[in-house]
């Protein structure tokens, strides 16, 4: 049994005090954020990314990874209560999870949620220990063209699971594309877009494009409309789930994870997709479907574990092959990159305590959100009493001192409001900011392995068809494209998506 | 629905900025760069593609998208305060920083932030910048130990 002496080293890694505390810390985090409106597990690691330079690579991934499931169990504290999404995963949990405390079981809602999401995050865990050694097998056997179809994959699925417009969802990806082309060309030297400054030799700063485009334009946006709202949090009381409740969760939470760690993998994919899909599920497969939007348990109990097991298992792609399948995973691979650890499938093997170690975090993490959201749910109402124009100055002040610490250089600073600016006009424009950053991500890549699969083929495109795993993924992709662009689909996805709203 | 009502508002902006851009970089690879052959690509292959992928994609956005909607409420923007206060901060920081140091930068950068608001009371701003300049004194300089020094050359201590 291979994976359990891997995962031993891992709980090892994962369970020195240092990398205790940053697990801490990063889940502590990650529930505020969650809890906070306005922003979001993107935002905030985009702001603390510089500030994982200063510590190792393993505390550094695994705080972060805090945030992005912490966040999850944060953002359906608000759902429930209060019916407003601290995130966007959540937004399905605040159907029925809002009803639940209206009928004054906002108590089994919030367990629930809690105990469904832990129990999704350990399945989660073991899920990655158990595929992670395979699947990096799979990869080393990837040539340039399946890496190259791969990230066309993922960057097609990005869109088709956004809201908005796919033609804009392609716009935004090429946009990024083009940044991305940003610094000097790898194989001649050559600066390219410049505008004839050293300061952007290296390409554009991912930190400073994904503090603006996601903490300061979200920040412009919510400066747009600063009348009060009233926010009434309904009472919670009786958070120990009667044993019936337990037993009607158990199949819901038991289908949702295994959708979300299937849906997680996926290119694209993720805790967002998971979420909508497991919640279709249940409504589909309930023997009381006309309960669903007035208080279902199984509508909170099914997508709250879904998207757990999908936020986790979305570190697969990243870990194993190197390629980030959502933003969230692109920030973290800017991360490891800062800490000079390029990702793909030889981290296994040259980093095996960061790569174990990550992952046995997230089962100690999940146990720590249990522990931090259930009794100490008193607590977190409370961050909702912090007014947003004291909030907006502490989170410019974090973003500006982050820009600047990565490279000490003040252009960063001026990029930031740059792309601060770009990026609040870009949501004026219905222009999702997502496939923008995972192309301004994987454009060096793709480029990359696209010249040398042409060198190798001697500029003949036709190897993309003569090799099975590209074709197939790209045959995959053309076919997903097709399929969001006919109009009926694309009624059917309005349609998902509109409960977000 | 016609061409003409289509491209109105936010179709036309979009239109103008992205097709503008796409232009912008096409010509600045077709101008400086390399484009080399398939088989051997130089440094304008891939962004030349990528310019004419963004002009042709943005056109087809901006005629298939749906028309704007004569009911729907006027756009919200944000008011210049906001704009010129959350924009400005990060060039305050960037003036300050290098000459003034960390803590005048961080705290004048963050008062002027805390302005972005039409809620904002003087009181308040100034003890929330300086809270928040030693809170980041703490776990940055003194915990993180990041690079930064506290203090800048231009100061006569």
């Amino acid at each position: 049994m291979d994976f359990i002496q891997n995962l031993g080293l891992g709980f090892s890694t994962a369970m020195l005090p240092y990398n205790l505390m940053f697990c801490f810390i990063g889940c502590l985090l990650g529930t505020a954020i969650g809890v906070l409106p306005g922003i979001g597990p993107l935002g905030t690691i985009a702001i603390l990314l510089p500030i994982t330079f200063g510590i190792s690579p393993e505390a550094a991934l695994i705080m972060l990874a805090g945030i992005y499931y912490g966040a999850q169990y944060g953002g359906s504290t608000t759902a429930i209560l209060i019916n407003l999404p601290g995130e966007a995963t959540s937004a399905v949990t605040a159907i029925d999870g809002y009803q639940m405390a209206q009928q004054g079981r906002a108590g089994t809602a919030l367990a629930i949620a809690a105990l469904g999401s832990f129990f999704a995050g350990t399945v989660a865990t073991f899920a990655i220990a158990i595929f992670a050694l395979p699947l990096t097998r799979l990869a080393i056997s990837f040539g340039p063209a399946d890496y190259f179809a791969l990230m066309v994959l993922g960057l097609v699925a990005s869109i088709a699971l956004a809201r908005g417009s796919v033609l804009k969802g392609l716009v935004m990806i090429v946009l990024g594309l083009l940044l991305g082309c940003v610094g000097t060309d790898v194989y001649t030297g050559t600066m390219r877009f410049t505008l004839g400054t050293l300061d952007l030799a290296d390409g554009i700063s991912i930190v400073a494009f994904g503090a603006g485009i996601y903490a300061v334009a979200e920040i412009l946006r919510g400066l747009e409309d600063e009348s009060d709202h009233a926010v009434r949090v309904a009472p919670v009381s009786g958070l120990m789930p009667r044993w019936a409740d337990l037993k009607e969760a158990a199949g819901p939470v038991g289908r949702g994870t295994l959708l979300g760690s299937v849906l997680g993998v996926l290119p694209g994919g993720g805790a967002l997709l998971s979420a909508f899909t497991s919640y279709a599920l249940e409504k589909k497969i309930s023997r009381h479907p006309e309960k669903f939007g007035h208080g279902a348990l199984a509508g909170v109990a099914g997508p709250e574990s879904a998207n757990n097991a999908g936020a986790q298992t979305s570190f697969i792609p990243m870990l194993t092959l190197g390629i980030p399948s959502n933003p969230i995973m692109a920030l973290m691979v800017g991360a490891l990159i800062l800490q000079g650890i390029t990702p793909g499938p030889n981290l296994i093997s040259e980093q095996p305590k960061l790569f174990w170690g990550v992952i046995a975090s997230m089962w100690v993490g999940n146990l720590m959100l249990v522990v931090l959201n259930l009794p100490l749910i008193g607590l977190w109402l409370r961050l909702l009493r912090v007014r947003p124009h004291l909030l907006f100055p502490a989170i410019m002040g974090f973003s500006m001192i982050g820009v600047y610490s990565v490279g000490n250089s003040t252009f960063d600073l001026w990029l930031m409001a740059g792309f601060g600016a770009v990026g609040y006009v870009l949501t004026k424009l219905e222009c999702e900011p997502a496939p923008l950053l995972l192309g301004f991500v994987l454009g060096p890549l793709l480029e990359e392995y696209l010249r040398r699969t042409m060198i190798l083929a001697d500029g003949s495109p036709l190897v993309f068809l003569e090799r099975p795993v590209s074709a197939t993924l790209l045959g995959i992709s053309a076919v997903l494209l097709v399929v969001i662009l006919l109009p009926f689909i694309r009624k059917r996805r309005e349609e998902v998506f509109v409960e977000d709203d | 629905m016609s061409l003409r009502h289509k491209l109105t508002g936010r179709n036309l902006v979009f239109l103008l900025l992205f097709t503008g851009f796409s232009l912008l970089t096409g010509f600045e690879t077709l101008r400086r760069l390399r484009l080399g052959t398939a088989a051997e690509m130089g440094p304008g292959y891939f962004p030349l593609v990528l310019s004419i992928a963004l002009g042709v994609l943005t056109i087809l956005a901006a005629l298939t998208g749906p028309a704007p909607d004569p009911d729907a409420p006027p756009q919200r923007l944000t008011p210049w305060r906001g704009l010129i206060m959350i924009l400005g901060a990060p060039l305050v920081f960037s003036l300050c920083i290098e000459n003034l140091g960390l803590i005048p930068a961080s705290f004048l950068s963050v008062l002027f932030a805390t302005q972005a608001s039409v809620r904002a009371k003087p009181l308040e701003s100034l003890l929330l910048s300086a809270g928040f300049t030693a809170f980041c004194v703490m776990t940055f300089v003194w915990l993180l130990n990041l690079p930064l020094p506290l203090w800048g050359p231009m100061l006569p201590f």
